[in-house]
């Protein structure tokens, strides 16, 4: 919970660079002790990325952003410890809200899915890949699918492992176990942020935004705000669930539409406060953001579709702990120690998130350029660490190049990692319902769930298209900008 | 910006916007050919689609999308109608603005030097070994980056010793030696 509240509350690391940092680290670590690592690293750094937020005006992760133009102007007023607290006790508030509906929702999906076969799982691979195209592409829906395929491509490279067939492979035998996922992932979210700042980087900006805060936690006070704005905890709360819970989503979409929401739903002399410093704009998205972490677990726990890009890091690295998602987690027992971990570390957030602001505002102070080198060096670490493997290294370095040059022309990465991780499940779970029927495609409409399944998925491909053409002024709206 | 920088009529579009269709055509293209020479295996049941299926599908489907963006952006260049602004990213450090205007030309020689940078560091530490890689690297990419001598010396020696600490120490993790095999 140390290193999330460190990669937290680091600007330009992100909660997903923690967990794909540190996966490494517990490869040598019982399988509960790593589980409790990831876990414990994936709700603190979603919560530390408040801490610059709040301070500096820099959100430390990406669901941090919805929570900054209050957060931040709260801590001019002289607030800045205050806010932290109250978005510590939100964040801790929403967490375990979420993880108990993870822990009643999960074990009945798990009943369902005993009634899955491959087409099954396979229209829902395809709707996964597709709910995180539509999802977290915005504007740039377009993009977002050229990104997912992209990510099928990329992880089709090696031998195809129902025939063993090379893939891409163009003789280097490096790659015949595939493109390496966790070096992949710190390449695009780590080495790619830093050649972006290094692209940022102006030696003549003297210029610091640090505020010097003085104020106290008002503990009495603080509590009285969360008890007043209880409707707004428990709104976020449900939409941080019901986004999180969409693979793709991901907690900073969450949190923008937590914020969102409590902007609509408040009186028009409130809603003219938000972005000014209101108590709603700080603790509408800090509820949903880790309510959505935990709800990211359930499609993840379930169907081993990911949930956000967390779940997708962890979900690559449980095949190293020996774990399988599915309807056998829950009847082992397995389920359950993820679900005591996750509430433990909701409560012990508190403590941990107390000692992060207390100890860690004093690592903000270190110049920003002493924090990118050291994100190259442990990102190098991170990527060798894991096979010992010299390749996997390049394999993060060319990913980096990739992830900016995808960034530079405002393409999302995370149908790019969906793609990479649902892509080989479509076409194995299409492959083995091919087989099964014989040929019969038809097959894969038989079933309830099927159809259920098939009409959720065209849904939302024409919802998609019907929002992009409604909402698009011009073809230009489709396609990057300078 | 620098104030050479090109200022586009309405309508206009860049070369470099021009880039990016290409970019997903030539993609696109590239894993189509790459996916005509999987051969189909001995072993391989007749009812399976085989391992080129979807690699040619999902081809297909890139350079499907990659020409729509150039016939998008062929429009647009020929419209008269404003542009939309693109929306505001949820990255985190874009919502941190230079106040002081940074040369795009510049900016490209610190990103290719940064890369350079970062790709022989990775070179250095198969061949040196990772204490001595990262001792030079820490050093030579926060001098670069303006850094005091206290600092980089101490923030460089803090990142080997953690590293040491917690990889090799605690969890008995081997990092290069290079080719001289030196002891870290």
């Amino acid at each position: 919970m140390t290193f999330g509240i460190f990669v937290g509350s680091t600007p330009g690391l992100t909660a997903t660079m923690a967990v794909a940092l540190v996966i490494p680290l517990s490869y040598n670590l019982p399988k509960e002790a790593a589980l409790a690592m990831v876990i414990g690293v994936s709700f603190t750094a979603i919560f530390a990325g408040d801490i610059p937020a709040t301070f500096l005006r820099i959100p430390g992760t990406p669901a941090s952003a919805a929570a900054t133009l209050d957060a931040h102007q709260l801590a001019k007023k002289g607030k800045g410890k205050q806010t932290l607290l109250i978005n510590l006790l939100c964040s801790a508030i929403g967490g375990v809200l979420g993880v108990l509906i993870l822990m009643t929702t999960a074990p009945q999906l798990a009943k369902l899915a005993l009634l899955f076969s491959s087409f099954e799982y396979f229209w829902l691979c395809l709707l996964g890949l597709t709910l995180g195209v539509t999802v977290s592409s915005g504007n740039y829906k377009l993009s977002g699918t050229l990104a997912a395929f992209l990510g099928v491509l990329l992880a089709s490279v090696g031998n195809d492992v129902t025939t063993f067939q090379e893939r891409y492979m163009f003789g280097v035998s490096e790659l015949s176990t595939g493109l390496s996922f966790i070096p992949a992932m710190i390449g695009l979210f780590g080495v790619s942020e830093v050649i972006r700042a290094v692209y940022r980087y102006n030696p003549r900006d003297k210029t610091t935004s640090s505020l010097q805060d003085n104020s106290s936690f008002e503990v009495k006070d603080s509590l009285k705000i969360i008890a007043a704005n209880t409707p707004t905890i428990a709104q976020s709360v449900v939409t941080g669930t019901v986004i999180g819970g969409l693979p793709g989503a991901g907690a900073d979409i969450a949190a923008w539409g937590a914020y969102g929401i409590a902007h609509k739903t408040s009186k028009r002399a409130e809603q003219l406060k938000f972005g000014q410093g209101i108590w709603k704009g700080v603790i509408a998205p800090t509820s949903a953001n880790n309510a959505a972490v935990a709800a990211a677990w359930i499609p993840a726990l379930v169907f081993g579709v990911p949930g956000d890009a967390v779940t997708a890091i962890v979900l690559g690295a449980f095949l190293t702990y020996d774990i399988t998602p599915g309807p056998e987690l829950f009847s082992n027992g397995g389920a359950d120690f993820i679900f005591a971990i996750a509430m433990i570390t909701q409560l012990l957030l508190i403590p941990a998130g107390l000692a992060g602001i207390l100890l860690f505002g004093k690592f903000m102070k270190l110049p920003r350029e002493v924090v990118l080198s050291s994100v190259v060096i442990f990102s190098v670490v991170g990527a060798y660490a894991m096979n010992n493997n010299q390749f996997d290294v390049w394999i993060m370095f060319g990913f980096g190049l990739l992830g900016v040059f995808l960034e530079s022309r405002k393409v999302p990465l995370a149908p790019l990692i969906l793609g990479m991780i649902l892509g080989p499940k479509v076409e194995m779970y299409f492959r083995q319902g091919m087989i099964a029927s014989q040929g019969d495609f038809s097959s894969a409409f038989q079933s309830t769930i099927d159809l259920v399944l098939f009409s959720s998925l065209v849904i939302c491909i024409l919802l998609s298209i019907a929002m992009t053409l409604r909402r698009s002024t011009t073809p230009l709206s489709l396609l990057p900008t300078e | 910006m620098s104030t050479d920088a090109p200022k586009h009529a309405l309508g206009e579009t860049s070369i470099s916007q021009w880039l990016f269709p290409v970019f997903w055509i030539l993609v696109g293209s590239g894993f189509y050919l790459g996916a005509t020479t999987i051969t189909t295996a001995i072993v391989q049941d007749k009812h399976d689609p085989g391992p080129a299926a979807i690699c040619m599908l999902c081809a297909v489907a890139i350079i499907i999308l990659g020409i729509t963006q150039a016939v998008q952006l062929l429009l647009a260049s020929r419209s008269a109608r404003p542009t939309l602004p693109p929306p505001a990213t949820t990255h985190s450090d874009d919502s941190q603005q230079s106040r002081v205007i940074q040369d795009p030309t510049l900016a490209l020689r610190q990103v290719f030097l940064g890369v350079a940078t970062i790709a022989v560091y990775i070179l250095a530490v198969f061949q040196i070994g990772f204490g001595l890689a990262t001792f030079t690297f820490g050093i030579v990419s926060m001098k670069s980056l303006g850094v005091s001598w206290r600092n980089t010396l101490l923030a460089t020696t803090t990142c080997i010793a953690t590293v040491y600490l917690v990889f090799i120490e605690l969890l008995g993790i081997l990092l290069p030696t290079g080719r001289w095999d030196f002891p870290f």
